[in-house]
């Protein structure tokens, strides 16, 4: 089959490889219609990411077709239209059973470093390294997809693929971070980043209640998108900030009255390092060093966030802080609510709403290519930020 | 190892007494003779104006006088061996592997038990035994791979065994490989399944430790347990192991070759990209980013 690979720091060519096959009982494999890149994927690319090794595919946003099933996969059959949650989970540990899926204990066959790293190995992922599994990602025409009887949502005929992809990450990602705010009626939410993700929030923030909704970014572009394309049923409005033209602490008390935004998103996540490590782990090809994630956004946001709110971080961070906003974080008495998306948590019922019409999630598509053109659609994601905002790929 | 207090370990009995440093007493006078001698060595190369020589034979130097002062061994620790209260110090039995693990798992301790107590099919949940055939409702034989290449072979009997609680082994008087084992089950803290710990000991033939280590682990003992209990929690709970077998894992040279060229029309786009690229690349990475005062959301901002 064709699949987009990693050979390289800016080297990604669509190849072709060997099929997936049926592993264990509860795998399924997934005729892949439509994928997308994720701004996490440049990470990948620019060579951020340790334990990656040539030839590895790439991609973890992803729906199909069922084509074939294990022996324990008795809900899917093959010719389902399925959307695959980004993140594998067992269904049946304690934090499945928690619903906190991102946790899975069971699902990454290779926890040694992000125990090192972090104490704990969060669940594994499709296709982002062996530090999270060395799972084989969803660019491709065919995905091995774990765990079957519990991470793919069935969609119905009639609904395009363009609008249900995106519960597979992002939209599920903007939920969750505008959830864990807590929106209480009333309330001003600020979102710190207009890409995929922060649009997402921003529109979540909407469905949630929030009365005022104030979108932070420096790309024009990316603002005049936070107020269009909205969703229905809100009472809800969207002002934009560009930081480049105001200092974001002194608007939002202008608009606050001095209070600040109940509740503040961090859409923006670490600065362009990606998950770094000093050298615990010797193999690693890319040459690392002790970097920090790059915090002075979550500075900012610490400080312009009201007294007694929410700080809510949907990420990426993957490593250590300096200068961590710690005093006004305890001296506000803020809350902070952080993780990976608990994809499997939102499919559902975000789904109902897709279907009730309350939200159509394509508006953040900007480019449709082939799988074909995987190559040169990561060169132009990566060096055409304004143009270039959400690129899915039909294998 | 870490050899809990009581302290520590809060009301979970200790399974073994706080051990001796792991290093015997003759042992630690020779380290650190021979470390003082080193770095003595190390320090006269250096007015010799010989550097390099003079710091590998400070850090060695350095190493064992540290080993003889403290009692404790680097070494000795990775491969999990340490000093055994049951020998006389001056006793090349008394260094012993001794590994430690406990697991959680979303289980009812009955289940669990009944698993460990199959005796016969332990050489499925620990990767360094290679077959346990039964002889009776106590006794057993083992197998697992020899110091020195082959296979070594012990009788265990089975010590103590109460249902869903514990399971105790010790190999028999005769036996090559003197070897003890428990596995203990206890019932997690609301509800939440079982907290199972295993604890076993082998003090190998001739008290020659480290050959021993390597062979009878095939990579650092502790490891080799901890991924053992992984597995099993994987199969119980999630009912299969989780493998990310495939296509991602395989090596480059699998893949076709040419199929991975882009043609035609594609080609100069993707030179004109290339050609931009490693220009970018040049420039440190880091301080590209520091330029940059605040990235679109998801994405770097170059």
């Amino acid at each position: 089959m064709r699949a987009t690979c990693w050979f390289g720091v800016g080297d990604i060519r669509v190849a072709d490889v060997p099929d997936p096959q049926i592993i264990n009982p509860r795998d399924a494999i997934i005729r892949v219609t439509l994928t997308a890149i994720c701004g996490s994927d440049l990470h990948l690319y620019d060579g951020f990411i340790p334990t990656m090794k040539r030839g590895d595919i790439l991609g973890h946003e992803f729906m199909g077709e069922v084509v074939e099933v294990g022996s324990a996969v008795t809900n899917l059959s093959p010719g389902d239209r399925v959307v695959v949650p980004f993140n594998i989970a067992c269904g049946r540990c304690f934090f499945c059973r928690s619903d906190q899926w991102s946790l899975c204990d069971n699902s990454n066959p290779t926890p040694q470093i992000a125990t090192a790293l972090y104490g704990h190995s969060p669940a594994g992922l499709f296709g982002y390294s062996h530090m999270m599994g060395g799972y084989a990602g969803g660019q491709a025409e065919y995905v091995r997809v774990p765990f079957a009887d519990v991470g793919p949502l069935k969609v119905p005929d009639g609904i395009p693929d363009e609008k249900v992809l995106f519960l597979s990450d992002i939209f599920p990602t903007g939920y969750q971070a505008a959830e864990n705010c807590a929106i209480e009626p009333g309330d001003t939410v600020a979102v710190w980043g207009c890409g995929p993700v922060g649009q997402f929030a921003v529109r979540s923030a909407l469905l949630l209640g929030a009365e005022r909704v104030i979108a932070i970014d420096h790309h024009a572009g990316r603002l005049d998108l936070a107020t269009r394309n909205g969703v229905r049923k809100h009472n809800g409005v969207v002002e934009t900030l560009n930081f480049d033209q105001a200092d974001i602490y002194d608007a939002l008390m202008e608009m606050t009255g001095g209070r600040g935004p109940d509740r503040c998103i961090d859409a923006v996540g670490l600065e362009a390092h990606g998950v770094t490590v000093d050298n615990i782990y010797d193999r690693m090809k890319v040459a690392t060093k002790l970097a920090t994630d790059r915090i002075h956004v979550l500075r900012q946001v610490a400080r312009c966030c009201r007294k007694g709110g929410t700080i809510s971080i949907p990420g990426v961070y993957g490593g250590f802080a300096d200068k961590f906003p710690i005093g006004a974080i305890f001296e506000k008495g803020l809350t902070l609510r952080t993780g990976q998306t608990h994809v499997h948590r939102y499919m559902r019922p975000l789904l109902e709403r897709i279907e009730r019409d309350e939200i159509d999630p394509s508006f953040v598509i900007s480019h449709r290519l082939n799988l074909d053109d995987a190559s040169d659609a990561y060169a132009e994601f990566k060096h055409n930020q304004d143009g270039c905002f959400k690129v899915v790929l039909r294998p | 190892m870490n050899a809990y207090t009581t302290a520590e370990r809060g009301n979970l009995a200790p399974l073994r007494p706080v051990a001796r440093r792991p290093v015997g007493r003759g042992e630690r006078i020779a380290s650190t003779v021979i470390g003082t001698g080193l770095l003595l060595a190390g320090a006269r190369s250096l007015t010799r104006g010989r550097p390099i020589r003079a710091a590998a034979l400070t850090a060695l130097g350095g190493m064992l006088t540290s080993r003889g002062a403290t009692g404790r061994c680097g070494a000795y620790r990775s491969l999990g061996v340490e000093a055994d209260d049951a020998y006389p110090a001056s006793n090349p039995m008394s260094r012993h592997i001794h590994v430690r693990d406990s697991v959680a798992i979303d289980a009812p301790s009955d289940q669990i038990y009944a698993r460990w107590r199959d005796i016969g099919s332990l050489p499925r949940l620990l990767s360094h035994v290679n077959r346990v055939d039964v002889i009776d409702e106590r006794r057993s034989r083992w197998y697992a791979e020899a110091p020195l290449g082959g296979e070594v072979s012990w009788e265990a009997i089975i010590e103590e065994d109460k249902p869903g609680r514990l399971i105790s082994w010790r190999s028999t008087p005769d036996s090559t490989v003197e070897t003890e084992g428990r596995v203990e089950f206890r019932d997690a803290p609301g509800g939440r399944g079982t907290i199972m710990l295993v604890d076993l000991v082998y003090r190998p033939p001739g008290g020659v430790v480290g050959a021993a280590a390597a062979k009878l682990f095939r990579t650092d003992p502790h490891r080799e347990i901890r991924d053992d209990l992984r597995r099993f929690k994987q199969s119980v709970e999630a009912g299969e192991v989780a493998t990310s077998a495939g296509p991602s894992a395989r090596r480059s040279d699998r893949l076709s070759g040419p199929a991975s060229e882009v043609d035609g029309p594609h080609r100069a786009q993707v030179s004109e990209a290339e050609r931009r690229a490693p220009e970018r690349r040049r420039l440190d990475s880091v301080e590209e980013a520091s330029k940059q005062s605040f990235p679109a959301s998801d994405a770097p901002a170059w």
